[in-house]
């Protein structure tokens, strides 16, 4: 061969190793070096395998050979490039299914073999052999390299399958989180609004009830006063109608009102002692008119073990459970009796039970007689009257005292509803003390009353009764009338102050007189918000007591005469005189501890007298020694005795000395307190002397 | 008996040829009006698919030709070329009809241009014992060319012959140009499976002046540099000093018509690679794509060595045991740039070999922008410049 095809040939092996290695993916590199390869040696196939433990693996081949997939033979003989001839190698060339023609095979690094065919030739020469042999070394280095790339490529799609897997099941997480935010949302939304539901009905009941209480206070006050008037019989019998409907819508309101409490969940019970005889007996006593009407007996059962009982838990609630039962009973009961019994089920669980001998209810409407609104028949509503709210409210009542209502009926025979709740017995520790004064002891005539009332009906009526009572009356028509009054003059006694007025309603009122003009003056909230939290709104905001419209004549200067009586104590010895003929101190508390036996009574007593002058004495040292903490301990001692011997005059005022002298706030009222507190015991022993 | 009015193209001349269908059945028509009128495809055999080559001046009668054969449920395929062969003559109208038996399927593969090739499958053990020939002709301008053959030759292997040509138009614009009965296509080529021996050689004469060089940059069919300098300035370099021309801008073509790439292979002539054309990159635009790092001689092209490479082509033809009915040439059409009017004398020496054995056959074909063929079976490659004689059973 002359030099030019020396060039050449180095020109094309050139050209061939230039073919190797220009791409990672081991398909195109195979693709690109075998085509040029065969393209410039004029072969007409080539094979590429990879070694596994017993045979070679076809992995690529040119042109596609899908029937030899792998070669059993053993090539171990070819440890470097070599060529194949039919004649020396049968079997190799059996296994590749050629005839004629010569193979070329070299081993490639990392256990491959490619293999080369030509038709045309007999055998691949040395020198061809030796031409192709570093070029098949770096095609095995670069095949090595496109496995490793596709190993991490393969590894890389595994963990973008991976991701994609991860993202997919993100994608439903966060589409189920989305589904679950939105319901989350729509539920949220759906409380919001059964909330904003209940506020507004909440809020429309408060105001209705403010609406409707009010011109009911008139309309119950002015007939009041009509009755005493010089009318005609005809006439007081409309009266009479006037009075009982507007008595009877109350008392739907009331039930209305009752209901949505406890529906609301804002009804809480109390938890009071209480005399349950005693709560057993005064309802009977406010039922006892209605079957005197039809001539029905009322029993009350009290079994010997519950005589004395002092229950601690909700009297209004329970008592308002029974008298619904009881005047239920006298409703539907033409002859016979209404009774009332209770009786110990467990040492910690009371039975109720209400019968009568009545109508009783069809089988068929057991079921329904505890819905709202509804009772035995319509025609009954019409025959009996009343709302059909108070079965309701009796189970829902029942039920917030953990207790079931049950009814048992036979129709013609009678009825009996009967629950059973949970109850906590007390000690006469327990019962609260009377803070009632009754009524017909009253002395409220001359007390100076500012009415700050803004309905003209009410200012009428609150005008007639607190003047037949000898009141003295001055009337202010809204709160900031009131202020400007009580800059001028502070001889007020009391205060009446109703709460929704315009310009300045009472509760704004209220905070300008305690906090601005430094007035204590009591102030009695006249209010037809008859809603719970209202009340506590109204005390927390400086008033002293409230009495619901439409008001109750007797309740109203009962309240007036309790706040004010306190303030005589305080004021000038004058109107003492009154107060001296009044019995100071109450043994009830010690009847009832000792259940009446004398003897332990007097022994009480006798430790009374005995030991409070000592108290009396040290307190009287330590105010002059302006000894506060003394004072203190003190009054704090002497306030349990005055208590149980019902000393109800000093009751606010030890209560003040033991507050201010621990706190020591109000320093220069401690003295007038001390002295007070002297100026009563010496009263009082005064009195015992006598006994 | 069927008239057919053969015109020689290039001269204005027609003449009239009194000639029956020769036995494999290969036609030439002036017209659609006789191309679907000749009794001879009527009465073809049931089954056959007609092979259709259309002049580049006749393409505006395609649709037509398409449509009445259609209406005639005949299956056909076939392509648009520069101008036609019928026995000595090169034609620029008409339309050169053969009827093939046992065509197996035919396929278009579109979109070649955009390197997504599909080769579709071919069932071989059907055909267990029998020789298969692809027939494919390929749009000329397309890019892929080689890609698209080298990726069918990687299916296929030497288990079949390949035979074709790049079909287009010598204007060198592109245009749908390769179709079958779903239509007609551009940047596609149309793949025809027959099951029939075949006997093809490759030749084209042109000789090495220069070389090897290296085509150190390339894309596709663009060569960008050669020796790692721009391609342009070392080819002008080279062929300026041998031809003692200048290149001035306008003249391009016709120098480097004289001045080919031969793509270097052992034991074969170059596959040669025409330049047409600058870029304004001074890059040169060949027809059919020259990998990079391809080593290139540049040649030089001999009116002898030419026709003897013709000759000697259709000699390797015949050379063969299998009963020919039909004679195939595709010539590459700058050939007959680079020949002019010594080109007939191509044709008659190949009519000549050809008739000499086999007296009965009436050659047929195209002149083309590129060849498709393996050399002697082997490694298929897209060639330019060169005549490939394919001779049928």
């Amino acid at each position: 061969m002359d030099g030019s095809g020396v060039v050449t040939e180095i020109f094309m092996l050139y050209e061939l190793s230039m073919a190797i290695g220009n791409s990672l993916v081991f398909e195109e590199n195979c693709h690109d070096f075998l085509n040029a390869l065969m393209a410039k040696k004029e072969l007409d196939n080539t094979w590429l395998f990879e070694k596994k433990a017993k045979h070679f693996q076809l992995s690529y081949s040119i042109p596609q050979d899908h029937k030899l997939i792998d070669l059993g033979f053993n090539f171990d003989n070819f440890i470097s490039p070599a060529s194949i001839d039919r004649g020396k190698y049968p079997d190799v060339f059996d296994q590749f299914g050629l005839q004629g023609g010569a193979l070329a095979m070299f081993p490639l690094s990392h256990s491959g073999l490619l293999v080369l065919y030509s038709k045309k030739r007999e055998v691949f020469s040395t020198k061809e052999l030796n031409q192709l042999a570093p070029l098949a070394k770096k095609f095995g280095i670069s095949l090595e390299g496109s496995k490793v790339h596709e190993a991490s490529v393969s590894q890389k799609d595994e963990l973008d399958r991976l991701y994609g897997e991860l993202s997919e099941t993100n994608n439903q997480l966060m589409t189920e989180i989305l589904i679950r935010k939105d319901s989350e949302e729509s539920l949220k939304l759906a409380k919001q609004k059964a909330e904003d539901s209940l506020e507004f009905k909440q809020r429309f009941l408060a105001n209705m009830s403010h609406e409707i209480r009010t011109p009911m206070n008139g309309i119950l006050g002015m007939s009041k006063l009509l009755q005493s008037a010089d009318l005609d019989k005809k006439n007081k019998i409309r009266l009479g109608s006037i009075r009982s409907s507007a008595k009877n819508l109350l008392v739907i309101i009331n039930d209305i009102l009752d209901l949505s409490k406890i529906e609301s969940g804002k009804l809480e019970l109390e938890e009071i002692g209480f005399d349950l005889k005693k709560m057993l007996g005064e309802i009977i006593s406010s039922v006892e008119y209605l079957a005197a009407e039809k001539d029905l007996v009322i029993d009350v059962e009290v079994p010997p073990e519950l005589e004395d009982l002092v229950m601690i838990g909700d009297p209004v609630r329970l008592g308002q459970i029974l008298t619904n039962l009881v005047s239920n009973g006298i409703k539907f009961t033409q002859e016979g009796k209404v009774s009332i019994s209770c009786k110990l089920i467990d040492p910690q669980r009371i039975e109720f039970a209400v019968s009568d001998t009545g109508i009783g209810i069809p089988e068929e409407k057991l079921k329904t007689i505890f819905n709202s609104f509804s009772q035995a028949d319509s025609s009954t509503t019409r025959k009996f009257g009343g709302t059909g709210l108070g079965l309701t409210i009796s189970k829902q009542l029942v039920e917030l005292h953990k207790g079931k209502l049950h009814v048992n009926s036979i129709e013609g025979i009678g009825t009996r509803f009967h629950f059973s709740i949970p109850f906590r017995r007390g000690s006469m520790e327990d019962l609260p003390v009377s803070k009632h004064t009754t009524p017909g002891k009253l002395d409220v005539k001359g007390l100076n009353i500012l009415l700050v009332e803004d309905n003209k009906i009410n200012q009428v009526y609150a005008m007639s009764v607190l003047e037949e009572e000898g009141m003295d009356l001055v009337l202010a028509e809204n709160g900031l009338e009131a202020i400007e009054l009580l800059r001028d003059r502070h001889d007020f006694d009391v205060i009446l102050m109703d709460i929704q007025m315009p310009i300045m309603g009472g509760e704004e009122a209220t905070q300008v007189i305690r906090t601005e003009l430094k007035l204590s003056i009591p102030i009695i909230a006249l209010t037809a918000n008859a809603l719970n939290g209202e009340m506590e709104k109204y005390l927390d905001c400086g008033m002293d007591a409230y009495v619901s419209k439409p008001f109750d004549d007797t309740e109203l200067v009962s309240v007036i005469a309790r706040l004010t009586d306190r303030q005589h104590k305080a004021k000038p010895a004058a109107k003492q005189d009154v107060v001296e003929e009044e019995r100071l101190y109450s043994l009830s508390k010690l009847e009832r501890i000792f259940k009446g036996k004398q003897p332990l009574i007097d022994n009480m007593i006798d430790k009374f007298v005995e030991q409070v002058p000592k108290d009396m004495n040290l307190l009287l040292e330590a105010s002059r020694d302006k000894d506060y903490a003394r004072i203190g301990s003190i009054a704090h001692k002497m306030k349990s005795s005055l208590d149980v011997m019902g000393v109800e005059k000093t009751y606010h005022t030890i209560r003040s000395l033991e507050k201010h002298a621990q706190s020591k706030t109000n320093v220069e009222e401690i003295p007038g307190w001390v002295k007070e507190i002297e100026t009563t015991l010496t009263q009082l022993f005064e009195q015992l002397k006598r006994v | 008996m069927a008239c057919l009015f053969l015109l020689k193209l290039g001269r204005q001349k027609s003449k009239t040829t009194d000639m029956r269908p020769n036995d494999a059945m290969t036609f030439y028509f002036s017209t659609v009006e006789e191309s679907l009128s000749a009794p001879g495809l009527k009465e073809r055999s049931p089954g056959s698919t007609l092979m259709i080559f259309v002049a580049e001046k006749s393409k505006h009668e395609l649709t037509r030709l398409m449509q009445g054969l259609e209406e005639r449920d005949i299956p056909y395929f076939g392509a648009i070329f520069p101008k036609l062969i019928y026995d000595n003559e090169q034609l620029e109208h008409g339309f050169v009809i053969n009827t093939l038996d046992r065509v197996e399927s035919i396929h278009v593969i579109k979109d070649l241009n955009t390197g997504h090739i599909e080769i579709p499958h071919y069932n071989f053990s059907r055909d267990e014992g029998h020789e298969v020939c692809a027939i494919t002709f390929v749009d000329g301008l397309t890019s892929n060319i080689s890609n698209y053959l080298s990726k069918l030759f990687s299916i296929f292997g030497n288990k079949m012959s390949y035979f074709g040509g790049g079909a287009g138009s010598l204007s060198l614009t592109q245009m749908p140009c390769v179709f079958s009965n779903q239509g007609i296509y551009q940047d596609a080529a149309v793949l025809a499976f027959q099951e029939v021996k075949s006997n093809l050689s490759v030749k084209h004469g042109w000789e090495k002046i220069h070389g090897p060089i290296v085509a150190t940059k390339t894309e596709k069919n663009i060569v960008k540099e050669l020796n790692w300098e721009n391609a342009f300035d070392v080819y002008q370099n080279i062929v300026e000093q041998d031809s003692g021309m200048k290149f001035t801008g306008d003249n391009f073509f016709d120098i480097a018509k004289g001045y080919p790439f031969g793509m270097v292979k052992e034991y074969s002539e170059s596959i040669v690679r025409d330049p047409l054309s600058l870029n304004e990159n001074k890059e040169l635009i060949c027809v059919g794509e020259v990998p990079q790092n391809s080593v290139l001689n540049i040649l030089k092209g001999k009116k002898e060595t030419l026709l003897e490479a013709a000759t000697s082509a259709a000699v390797a033809g015949i050379n063969t045991d299998i009963q020919a009915r039909r004679c195939l040439v595709i010539d590459c059409i700058s050939r007959v740039l680079f020949l002019k009017n010594d080109f007939d004398q191509e044709l008659s020496n190949v009519k000549r070999v050809i008739n000499n054995k086999f007296s009965e056959i009436t050659i047929s074909g195209a002149l083309t922008l590129g060849e498709i063929s393996s050399y002697d079976g082997g490694y298929l490659e897209f060639f330019n410049k060169t005549m490939v004689v394919g001779v049928f059973e």
